[in-house]
Formats: structure tokens, sequence, C-alpha cells
């Protein structure tokens, strides 16, 4: 295969060409309550030419890689007729590379039949719906990717990557009265079943919560002082600041730009925002991005000041920075983008218990996170939340939303816990022009945080 | 195909074999210039069997897999749901039929391109300082279904894909249009995009401060996604089986106002979802779901009809979520085609000019996010504008509203516009006009 694309990359006459096949084994399971949704393994195969020519782009993908001089031509036709354009590459070092699976073999997900990963998810799904009378219905859901790829550009750059994905959710919905509510909780791996079937033992937790929740009474609207758990906290990051450190959604927006000037104050001392997909073995974790750039670390805020961006090579180029290994895509169906892998919060320097003295009427908020987020707005919903009475815990409310302006928000971080977590499931989307690049796996991370003076609205 | 489905014959009771093979060509503009011309030349396979009166299912995109296809349906089947339903047996190619355009064929890139630049360019003209990305597409899909039956559809149909996102930057916040509209054939479509954009944007200029009341809502055609989920929950067939539909058992009354009325169409000539057969190969016709306010009926596939004690209404499209378009590797469900809404009487301008006090609503923010069960939508106005005595006055922001999607249609139905328009949204197909509801709480946040 290597020599294959080797050649396919050598004969090309664009400016720069870069060819990328793809072969995925997929599985998915899905329980709605006591019904078996979905229960299938399927496979993607497939790939994609991208050429470069007068500045502008071609791209063409592919399921038959035996006519790949075909596409080949196809990309470089496309690369012609866009005509000149303005697109650069940063330069990168040429790597020639081999990944391999990080997989444990005594506990490998891939021996785990289909079969088995379904009588686990009947189990749990069975489980939530029989646990209280107040649960009303239930939700089991798993997917896995093993993929390989072989990448090879122009410039000398040949990889082969196998990794392996696997996440799972379980949800339990309550009812009393008029009120429903769900609560989720989701998990994942990189290696090992274990990380997986553990989670039949957190399902006593979930039914318990939804059974409160039902009985909690709704928020009243009103701006609070207000802890996030690390869950909300690390999609709060990524939604609202993370998509904005995407060197792409910047870059023709001149307003947006100057608002993102590195070195310009965004939060208090103790706050830092990194990207990476160098940590071992997260969801977002990866060794070459998809232009075949090592991954790195970077600093997006650091000790309050705003110090970096994600970038591919296009707009690494564009905006005469170094590039950052996060051009991703989700698969090759499509041309990579500018993406974040594993974002989070550093750990500060409170514990919890620090956090909660002194607020003397707040809500410590949990879970959830789904929400808009838009050019620096924000609104989230959140699953839940407790309320704070001159620093003491208190009952739980439900059905509030979060909303502010992410620059002024930040700013009201003012202490930043000693506990960091990070996400295993879950996948986060996003557009250019009309198409939607969903999911991807990424993590979110982050310890408990502070926020004060947050508008808090009912639902 | 048949080599396949042969094999699959070999191990199981029923077989169906769904391929589509796709030739696409997008033009792809970033920051209003040209980015990038894409293209996708696939073909792509699902396997559904039926053993020992359990459904099993795969896919594949690798062009010559045979056996591990057959093997990954075939141990799928033997915990999949329940089921006895008929494949059917119509067979018939249709081949570049109704749904085929010569002229869409023979568009080149340049065309393609040329296009995109005459939007963009539209925009750029009345609005210089807009961020623009736009996206002009033209594909070719053949599309074939066989079954064990001795079923056999196949089919060609071409698509004209236009997208236009428009971001104004001001001084204290944004506005943002999103829209797209497809067609199986040549339009104007691009053209009225852009020209609509501008029309819209005109009225960005000032902000309407408002109050928390009662007011008339006017819900264009963009804004009708946010109405369409809950409405679709209503009226899909699996969920009215369960007894989850708010319209379970209440099929012959009267449900919404009897001016209205909801048809499922497919067979309407250009519309995006409109198609010879469904993804099982069953027949498309048209439905009236809800008939001058009368519900007539839910829509289903195969599954669900079977499930249900049904017929399948030739519904059963492979999507998996109302968050993602079609995937070879979803199953078919119960969506429409073609969502199709009667026009009204007044031509949209005169619809403005009849509204003493109200907003007309272009984008939500939250679309699909309420109680959809229970009909209920509640969601922040992303794009909107103050109507007083008949004219838009400005802009409005920090506003939300709720409601549930049948209440309103009952009971607080004013008029529609006699112009109809076809929006291509990721939740589903529709054409509709703009629609008035009286005496709507809109919240000032």
């Amino acid at each position: 295969m290597k020599s294959i694309l080797k050649q396919a990359v050598a004969e090309s006459r664009a400016d720069f060409v870069e060819i990328r096949l793809e072969d995925t084994a997929k599985a998915g399971v899905s329980f709605s309550g006591k019904d078996l949704k979905k229960a299938q393994s399927t496979r993607d195969y497939g790939g994609y030419v991208r050429a470069l020519i007068n500045g502008s782009w071609g791209f063409v993908s592919f399921n038959n890689p035996d006519k790949l001089r075909e596409f080949v031509r196809a990309a470089e036709e496309r690369a012609v007729a866009a005509g000149k354009g303005s697109v650069r590459l940063a330069p990168v070092n040429p790597v020639e590379d081999s990944v391999e699976l990080t997989i444990d073999p005594k506990d490998d997900p891939r021996n785990v039949s289909l079969e088995e990963k379904v009588a686990l998810f009947r189990r749990m799904s069975n489980s939530i719906l029989k646990s209280s009378p107040t649960v009303i219905s239930s939700g089991a859901n798993y997917v896995e990717d093993e993929r390989r790829i072989f990448y090879a550009n122009s410039e000398g750059t040949c990889i082969k990557m196998h990794g392996f994905w696997g996440a799972g959710g379980v949800s339990a919905i309550g009812r009393h009265e008029n009120v429903v509510q769900s609560i989720y909780s989701g998990f994942g791996t990189r290696k090992s079943w274990n990380d997986i079937a553990q989670a039949e033992m957190t399902l006593d937790d979930l039914c318990r919560d939804v059974s409160d929740l039902v009985k909690a009474k709704p928020v009243e609207g009103g701006r609070y002082t207000v802890i996030l758990d690390p869950r909300l906290s690390g999609v709060f990051i990524h939604e609202a600041f993370g998509h904005l450190s995407e060197a792409d959604n910047v870059t023709d927006n001149q307003k947006l730009l100057n608002q993102m000037t590195l070195g310009t104050r965004f939060g208090q001392d103790h706050f830092s925002v990194l990207d990476g997909g160098t940590l071992t073995d997260e969801r977002g974790s990866f060794k070459y991005d998809d232009e075949g750039v090592p991954s790195s670390m970077t600093y997006l805020i650091r000790e309050g000041k705003l110090a970096g961006r994600l970038h591919t090579r296009d707009t690494a180029a564009a905006m005469g920075e170094q590039p950052t290994g996060n051009a991703r895509t989700i698969n090759y169906r499509f041309s990579p983008i500018c993406r974040m892998s594993n974002t989070f919060i550093a750990p500060g320097p409170h514990s919890f218990e620090q956090m909660l003295e002194g607020i003397s009427d707040g809500l410590y908020v949990v879970g959830g996170g789904s929400g808009n987020t838009s050019k620096g707005l924000f609104t989230f919903s959140a699953e839940r939340a407790r309320v704070i009475k001159n620093g003491k815990l208190g009952g739980w409310i439900r059905d509030l939303t979060l909303s502010g302006n992410v620059f002024e928000t930040l700013k009201d971080i003012d202490m930043v816990g000693n506990d960091l977590q990070r996400s295993r499931s879950g996948g986060c989307g996003k557009s250019v022009g009309a198409r939607m690049q969903y999911p991807l796996s990424v993590s979110m991370g982050s310890p408990h945080i502070r926020i004060q003076n947050v508008l808090i609205g009912g639902r | 195909m048949e080599r396949i489905l042969d094999l699959a014959n070999k191990h199981s009771q029923k077989a169906e074999v769904y391929r589509i093979e796709k030739d696409a060509s997008p033009a792809c503009f970033l920051g209003g210039k040209l980015n990038a011309l894409e293209g996708e030349q696939s073909v792509s396979t699902g396997l559904r069997v039926i053993v020992n009166g359990r459904l099993g299912f795969s896919s594949t995109t690798h062009p010559d897999e045979v056996d591990g296809l057959v093997q990954r349906a075939l141990e799928s089947a033997s915990f999949g749901p329940e089921t006895d339903m008929t494949f059917p047996s119509v067979c018939k190619n249709y081949g570049k039929g109704a749904f085929y355009d010569e002229r869409v064929e023979g568009l080149s890139l340049k065309d393609i391109v040329l296009t995109g630049e005459e939007m963009v360019d539209t925009v750029k003209n009345s609005f210089p300082d807009v961020n623009i990305e736009a996206e002009v597409s033209r594909e070719i899909h053949k599309i074939s279904i066989m079954n064990s039956g001795g079923g056999c559809v196949s089919y060609e149909k071409t698509i004209h894909q236009s997208f236009l996102n428009v971001l104004l930057m001001l001084p204290s916040d944004r506005a943002e249009l999103e829209d797209t509209r497809t067609f199986t054939n040549l339009t104007m479509a691009p053209k009225e995009m852009a020209e609509m954009a501008v029309w819209r944007f005109k009225h960005c200029g000032n902000v309407s401060p408002m109050q928390t009341k009662k007011m008339t809502v006017l819900f264009t055609s963009l804004g009708f996604r946010g109405l369409f989920v809950p409405l679709f929950y209503g009226l899909n067939g699996e969920l009215a089986a369960r007894k989850l539909s708010l319209l379970s058992d209440k099929i012959g009354e009267r449900v919404i106002d009897p001016r209205i009325c909801l048809s499922d169409d497919p067979t309407i000539p250009g519309l995006p979802g409109s198609c010879p057969a469904d993804d099982e190969g069953v027949p498309a016709y048209r439905k009236p779901l809800i008939e001058k306010g009368v519900l007539k009926g839910f829509l289903y596939d195969l599954q669900t009809a079977y499930k249900s004690g049904k017929q399948s209404s030739g519904n059963g499209f492979k999507k998996s979520s109302l968050y993602t378009g079609f995937s070879i590797d979803a199953q078919p469900n119960p969506w429409p085609s073609n969502f199709v809404i009667n026009p009204g009487d007044l031509p949209r301008d005169k619809l403005i000019e009849s509204i003493e006090e109200g907003i007309i609503i272009d984008d939500l923010m939250g679309a699909g996010q309420g109680n959809n069960l229970n009909g209920e939508f509640s969601m922040s106005v992303a794009l909107g504008y103050k109507i007083e005595h008949g004219e838009i006055i400005g802009r409005v922001k920090d506003v939300m509203i709720a409601g549930n999607v049948f209440e309103i249609m009952k009971n607080n139905f004013r008029s529609m516009s006699s112009d109809v328009y076809s929006e291509d949204t990721l939740f589903g197909r529709y054409s509709v006009p703009w629609i008035a509801f009286d005496d709507l709480t809109v919240s000032a946040t």
C-alpha cells in the first residue's frame, strides 16, 4: 500500500498533493428501554486526494483505490478549475512512521463479540428501567471504531496509523407528576473493555439522582455565583472558548481577530487553558494529525492571557504562526479542518470546600451542557444544580440554562479547583460551509471552577 | 449486488440489498472567496437479512466486499429486533425519470463556481463587510434496491444544492443567517437566496427594544425549522403506535385549524426529498397527514408498519437521527420525504402589512431541543425583526418564544403567505408558506 501511495503522489504535477486511505470497522449498540434499537457492525472504507495548485485546493473522495490515478487527476482538475487562490502551507519536517495500537492484550475490546456487547447494554438499560417506579424510560448505547489510516504527501511524509476508540453512555428518564427529567452518564476507552464494563457498577447513582431530580424545584432565574462541576465546565470551555481558538474561525473575521489578539487578558492569573493531542490514550489523543503534522500541547490561555491558537498548515501560514497539529477530519469524505483534540482548564489551587466558603446565595451546577455557541455568545442547558446557601449545599433544582458572553464570563472565574477530570465519550461537531463534521473524538476536561455573576435562566 | 443477494439468500429467509452511487462536485466559498473545489465519487452498500424472525443489518463502502458484509449482517440477526415484515415485490427501473435534470448533469465545474460567485457578489454589493460562506453543489445519485421477494427498484436523481451563511458583525453583537436550498432540477434558487439575504440584512441596522408581551409571530420558511421537529414527532407512526405521540388515537379528529393542510409529498418535481420509491423500495406517493385541520394518518416504514399492524407509507429513509442526514450505515426509519403545507391567501408583503404588532422569526437557537414528544418548543430568536403598524422597524435581540406547536396551530393561527418556499434543513426537507400566529408570548430576556 505504501509504495502505491508514494508512487501516486510522486506522479502528480500539483504543487502539493496528499492521499489518505482509511479502513474502519465500526460497531454500534443502542437500547431504548427494553427495545434494541440498533446492533450492527459495519465497514467504512475509502480515501481522498487533496491537491494544491496555484493556491487553490482540489479535493476528491472515493471508495475504490484501484482507480487512484483517476482520482489524483480529478483532484488536480478541480484545483486548476478553482483558479488562482491564496492558500499557502506552513513548512513542516517530513515524517515516515508507523503508529501501532496501544490496546491492552489481556482485555482487548475487539475480542468481545457483538453479542456480548449487546448483552451488557441490554442488562444496563433494563436495570435502570426496573430500578424505581419513578424511572419511565432508559437508554444505553455504545459505539466503537477501529481505524487504519495510510497517509502520504508529496513532501515525503508517509505514515501508517492504527487506532481504537470505544465509548458509551447510559441515561435514566424519570417522571413525577408532570415533571420529566433525564440524567446521562458517559464512559469510554482507547484500550480496555473493563473501562466500558465497569459502567454497570455506577447505575445506582444515576437512578437515585433522577428520582431526586424529578421532585426538585425549578430554578429561579437571576444572577448567581456558580460552581460548575468538571463535566459541565469541560463542555463550557470547549464550546464557548475552544471553538474561538480554532484559527479558521477568526481568519475571516477582523472584529473577532482583534478580540483574539495574543497577550490580551482573558482571565485571572490562576486560569490557564490548553489543548493537545499528545496525552496518553485520551479520547482526543493522536500522534500525527490528518496532515501528518505531529500533535503538540498548546497553551490557549496562560495565566490569564491569550497565549496561542489551534492551526492547520494553511491557517498557520496565513497568520504567520506555527502549525500545532490540529488539522483533523472525521473520515475520508471530508477535508481536514482546524479542530480541537484534548481541551482542558489546567488544575488550580482551590479545593471544593474553599469554593463553597463565602457563597451566601449560589448554585452548584452539574452535568449536561447541550446548547449553542456562536462567536463569543453561549447558551447551555445544565442537567441539574444544587442550591448553595451560606456556604452549604442544599437541595436539587432543575430546568436551568446558563448564558452570557464568553469574554466577560472567563474573567469572572475567580477560583479553579485541583481536581481535573476529562470526558471519555461524546464528540465534537463543526461545520465549514454546508457540511457538518460530527462526531469527532475529542476530550473536554476541567476541574471544578467558580464563576461570579452568571446569568441563569429557567426553561 | 446479485452476488451479495445470492449469498445472503442461502443463509436467511429474506434479504435486501441497497446500493447508492454518488458523483458530487461542490464548490466551497469561505470568507467570500472560493476555498476549494471538491468532489465525491462513491459507492456504498447496505444489506438487511431476516433470519428466524430476526432482522440483521450491515453496510460497507468497500467496492468488492461480499463475504464480510453478509457475515456481519447474519451475526447481527442473531439478536436483532423481531420481525416478519415483507419486502415489496415491485420491480421497476425508473431510470432518469421525473427527478433527473439533464441541465444539472451538464453543469461544469466553471458553472458551479460562477453560480457561487454570483451569490457572494449579490450579498457583497449591498453589504461589503459581511463574512460569507457559500457552497454550490451538483450531484448525481444512482440508487438500486433488490430483495429476495423479487423486488427491484432503481432510479437516478440529480441534486442542485446551494448554501449560504452570512455573518454581519455589528458594534455590540452580530446577526447571522444560514440557508440551504436543494432541488432536483436547475432553478433560480441561488439568486433568490442571495436576494433574500439582502432583504433580511436591510432590517438588521436598528435593534428594536422589546418587552415581554403577547403579539403576532410570523414564522418565515427558515423559522419554521423550530416548529418542524415537534410537528414531525406528532406524526411519526412509531411514536403513535407506542402512544407517545400527542396525536395517537386522534385519526379523524380536528387537531389544528381547518385552513391548514399538511401532507408528505415525494411526487412534486424538483423538491429535494422527491423520489419514485423510498429506501426500502416502497413506491412513493402523496399522503395527506392533516387535511383541513383533520388528522388523516402517520408516517411508517416497513418495520414500524409491521409492528403497528399498518402498511408502510413509503417513508422508510436511511437517516438515523434528527441531527444526521442520509447515511449508508443507518437502517430505514420513518422520516418525511417533503413536508408540504398549502399556500395561504396573502402575498408575503401584504401579510406583513396586515400585522399591527408582532415579530418575524427567521432563525432560532435551540430548535429541536424542547420536549418534542409533548409538541413543545422553547427557543431563543437568533434572527428576527419587529413589525409595528404593518412595517418592519428593526431587528429584535434577546427574545425567546415557547409554546406547543399543536396548540398554536389550533388556537392561534392567523394566516399564511401565498408564496411557498422549499428549505433543506438537517432535520428534514419541507416546503411551506410563511405562517403567522396571534397572541403568542414573546419574552424579553
